[in-house]
């Protein structure tokens, strides 16, 4: 599972390079996240624009990741599909996230 | 003039990679029907849901058998059909399904328990039967406007 990791302002956005998070990748989709988290950055965003399906081992797995940081750190998603969001939505785990539009909306502000 | 009646069966590999694999394939198909992207999308989710329980439960995570999927969508809903050769379901009764609770500490919240609520929420005939040594599941999924 090939994720990528950028900063922006005060976000640490972890891209997810792949499709699907399903039954499939989810315990190599859980271990690429952990090595990922394991640094100082206090606020993660996991930026979801690729991924086009989860399945509930998928979502069980994206909340996994979000357990294992530490105290005081915390993750957000960004950019679900519509049928990402719908699994989100029936499980009513869209309520547990904070979850962005687009990552557009994380951008540090321009000054003045 | 676009066909209302469309069915098709598939025949998948028991095996998590051959779900997804079918999933594709079953997806293709209900995306090049008249089916709207929303039911597209709510048809995979409970697909997966329970044809990684046959995966998981079933065959025992063993890729040695295969799985029979049957569609038929209608204009009113669509029927889907799963045959497998894999063990019976425990107690030869479908799970309950309830959504797991969330209003819990973070290092509480579920990491599983959904499947069964997921695909119990979208279906209005749901049964499952064990003949001949063959599980087969029903489902039958409303089409609800998105």
């Amino acid at each position: 599972m090939n994720l990528t990791k950028t900063q922006t302002g005060q976000y640490a956005i972890i891209t997810v390079n792949a499709g699907r998070i399903d039954a499939a990748v989810a315990i190599q989709f859980k271990d690429a996240m952990r090595a990922q988290i394991d640094d100082d950055a206090t606020h993660f965003v996991l930026n979801l624009e690729q991924v086009m399906f989860i399945d509930s081992s998928g979502l069980g797995a994206i909340v996994a990741a979000m357990k294992m940081l530490g105290p005081g750190k915390r993750m957000d998603l960004a950019v679900l599909s519509p049928d990402v969001e719908k699994v989100f939505r029936l499980t009513r785990m869209d309520s547990i996230f904070q979850i962005h539009d687009t990552l557009h909306a994380l951008e540090p502000r321009q000054a003045g | 003039m676009h066909e209302t009646a469309n069915d098709s069966v598939f025949s998948l590999i028991a095996s998590q990679e051959g779900v997804r694999d079918g999933l594709l394939r079953i997806r293709r198909f209900l995306d090049a029907s008249f089916l709207d992207q929303n039911a597209c999308g709510i048809l995979e989710i409970v697909l997966a849901e329970a044809l990684n329980n046959v995966v998981e439960h079933a065959y025992d995570m063993c890729e040695t058998g295969a799985i029979s999927v049957a569609l038929q969508l209608r204009i009113g809903g669509t029927s889907i059909d799963i045959l497998d050769n894999g063990a019976a379901m425990a107690g030869n009764t479908l799970p309950e399904g309830r959504l797991p609770p969330l209003d819990c500490a973070v290092h509480n919240l579920p990491e599983g328990g959904f499947g069964w609520a997921l695909i119990r929420s979208q279906t209005d005939a749901l049964w499952y039967r064990r003949t001949k040594g063959r599980n087969h599941l029903h489902m039958h999924l409303p089409h609800r406007p998105a």
